[in-house]
């Protein structure tokens, strides 16, 4: 197992954004998570990123407890989120080079070039990350995400805000990830591309797992009536 | 019922000790009050006046045992804060944040009761000396303690930055103890040679001054955490 | 751990780097130092003796300091930076030792050019003992570095949080900047360094305590 999580909870802001959320992702699967704005996409795969810590239940990484794991679970593993997590002062290539070193890849310099070919930022690998448009700066952060070659991908909406070159180079990573049997976990609220990208979607509604379901045989307003997709569920409400 | 979890007031620590500090009720208030009355009057009259400072002299009675006590809630808003770090239970966020009203108190008394002594003793109110300096420094660091926690919106926030706060704040109290000895300069005596009356009814002062720390620490320990309980229903 | 040392450089050579190309924290702390000092000496009575040359320093460093923690953890926060770095599988306690160490080395130059227009502008003097002088102010640096780096972090950038960095920061360095003041003017005088053991107990501390904490405290 790539991913287990059992009873994790989350609180961000003083709010319970995750409750008693399980699942178990295999190695080599493809899972949508899916849910309305504020339902704990984001929160939830900031804990799989060991970027939040849990309050309660437990998560596995790789077989081996986050929390003990630590170092080598962050580097088998690799996170797209809203934010860039790019230095702003700093060129693409630099800042590709400096994440290559933390991530202790072999020849930093070599990979830093061979990504900004991939996502196709030739023209701007010399400009710093903070003057990009955002569709740029999203494709440097999808090089960033996989300096490291990570066996786990996780993605926050990857496709939000993106142009279509941006929305090509993720397509790319994402197929070739899955030829390589690589896992992916990531969240969307296009119910269609769910269904269609991933083998199984995990629906959170007001921080709960409420749907897990192989995605073979679903439809798109079923999974709607479901994960109560638009209807901005309030989380927390009921404390 | 309130959410549960971490942010409840509860788990078994918090409930353990909400039941404990129901101890501090009238019958404890009631035999602090009866010390501090018997102390009273052995400092009036069972010890000796001073030869050179005369009766303001007595005021050492009060200072000493409240300057040992001030150790007590600064050490509970470390032990509260590192137990906070490690499990992040609410109830240890309350606990800080009671002993560090009392810290304010305690070091505020020790500080005034100082002051009145050392213009007795010295002629001046205040000398920067270092015992006298760390001794303010402490009291700044539990005064901004307090001033602090309102200004932080999110309580988990809050607690951490208190947390840490408190944590730091105690590594100050071996600097205080130890720059009176690395200091010879120093105005402030390190030790005292005293009469045995003396001694006896410093020593009995002890025992009330540190129920009134405990008990003080306890008491808004409950209204903190019964505060907290009720936000949460609300 | 292995890779520590070599993390710590390639971080802390990261914060200079952008440093040298922005000027984000240098300029506004210098500034910032060198303005305490004019006012101070706008207000008159300026002492110039070795201990009132370590006082004045100290003001115009505490200022600086704040001002420069802020910065560096603002860049941080910038786009996420930090959450890239730690996401990577670099210990997270070397993070915050290389953002301390960059926050001294910027300190440490602030030192210096605020000494320096302290010495032309006041003619502050500060005795035969430079070394030692510049040494205590040095270990008292140290800790206050730690401090902030430290604070800078876990107060988070959210907005209404700014000014509380100054609160938390200058009592928790009130005592490093005490004994470092004292053991400085005792030692441009030429005299033994009382409390430099305490001040270097007070660096690990610090030091250790935010290398151990940062990563359970860190607002991201």
């Amino acid at each position: 197992m790539v991913i287990e999580a059992s009873g994790l909870g989350a609180w961000v802001g003083g709010r319970e954004v995750l409750r008693g959320v399980c699942m178990a992702v295999r190695e080599g699967e493809c899972v949508a998570l899916l849910g309305a704005n504020g339902a704990g996409k984001t929160t939830l795969l900031r804990v799989l990123a060991t970027l939040l810590r849990t309050e309660g239940g437990e998560l596995r990484l790789f077989g081996v407890r986050a929390d003990r794991a630590g170092a080598s679970a962050r580097a088998r593993l690799g996170l797209l989120g809203h934010e860039p997590m790019l230095y702003a002062g700093l060129t693409v290539r630099e800042n590709l080079e400096l994440f290559g070193r933390l991530y202790r890849v072999a020849a930093p310099a070599r990979r830093a070039a061979e990504l900004i070919d991939m996502v196709e930022l030739g023209e701007v690998a010399d400009t710093r990350a903070g003057s990009l448009s955002r569709g740029m700066a999203q494709r440097a952060a999808i090089a960033r995400a996989v300096v490291h070659e990570p066996e786990l991908l996780l993605a926050d909406e990857p496709w939000t805000g993106l142009d279509g070159a941006a929305s090509g180079a993720f397509g790319a990573v994402l197929a070739r990830w899955r030829e390589l049997g690589r896992t992916v976990v990531l969240s969307t609220h296009d119910l269609g591309q769910a269904l269609g990208l991933a083998g199984r979607v995990v629906g959170l509604r007001g921080g709960q797992v409420v749907l897990d379901a192989p995605s073979e045989g679903l439809t798109a307003a079923g999974l709607a009536a479901a994960v109560g997709s638009g209807s901005g569920v309030a989380v927390g409400a009921a404390g | 019922m309130a959410a549960s979890g971490v942010e409840a007031g509860g788990g078994t620590g918090g409930a353990l000790l909400r039941r404990w500090a129901g101890v501090f009720g009238p019958v404890y208030w009631g035999l602090t009050g009866l010390l501090v009355v018997v102390g009273l009057v052995l400092v009036a009259f069972f010890t000796p006046v001073e030869a050179e400072m005369g009766a303001v002299q007595k005021i050492f009675y009060f200072h000493l045992p409240v300057a040992v006590a001030a150790f007590v809630p600064c050490f509970v808003v470390f032990a509260a804060g590192a137990v906070y770090l490690w499990h992040r239970s609410a109830w240890c966020d309350d606990l800080a944040h009671a002993a560090a009203e009392v810290a304010v108190l305690f070091c505020s008394v020790v500080l005034l009761t100082g002051m009145i002594w050392a213009k007795e003793a010295w002629g001046q109110w205040w000398t920067w000396s270092p015992r006298l300096t760390l001794s303010l420094v402490l009291w700044l660091l539990y005064v901004v303690y307090v001033v602090v926690r309102p200004l932080i919106g999110s309580p988990q926030r809050r607690a951490v930055v208190c947390a840490v706060y408190g944590v730091m704040a105690f590594l100050d109290v071996p600097l205080v103890y130890f720059s009176v000895r690395l200091m010879p300069e120093d105005i402030h005596p390190g030790r005292v040679d005293l009469a045995p009356a003396m001694v006896r009814v410093l020593l009995f002062w002890m025992v009330p001054v540190g129920l009134l720390c405990v008990g003080f620490i306890g008491a808004r320990y409950r209204q903190l955490s019964v505060g907290r309980e009720c936000g949460e229903s609300a | 751990m292995m890779r520590a040392p070599a993390d710590i450089l390639v971080l802390a050579w990261k914060d200079l780097r952008l440093e040298g190309r922005a000027r984000a924290a240098l300029p506004t702390m210098v500034v910032g130092g060198v303005l305490f000092l004019v006012v101070l000496a706008m207000g008159g009575g300026v002492d110039r003796s070795g201990e009132g040359a370590a006082t004045i320093l100290w003001g115009a460093l505490l200022v600086a300091a704040v001002l420069g923690v802020e910065r560096g953890m603002a860049i941080e926060r910038e786009g996420g930076a930090l959450a890239g770095v730690l996401l990577t599988p670099v210990d997270r306690g070397v993070v915050f030792l290389a953002k301390f160490a960059a926050n001294l080395t910027l300190l440490a130059v602030t030192a210096l050019a605020v000494s320096a227009v302290g010495m032309v502008l006041f003619g502050l003097g500060i005795g035969g003992g430079t070394a030692g002088f510049a040494g205590a102010i040095g270990l008292g640096l140290v800790g206050v570095a730690a401090v902030g780096t430290l604070f800078a972090a876990v107060l988070g950038g959210g907005a209404g949080r700014r000014g509380l960095l100054v609160l938390l920061v200058l009592p928790l360095c009130a005592p490093v900047v005490v004994v470092s003041g004292r053991a400085a003017a005792a030692l441009a005088a030429g005299g033994g360094g009382p409390g430099l053991g305490v001040l270097v107990a007070f660096d690990v501390v610090y030091v250790v305590g935010g290398w151990l904490a940062f990563e359970h405290v860190v607002d991201l």
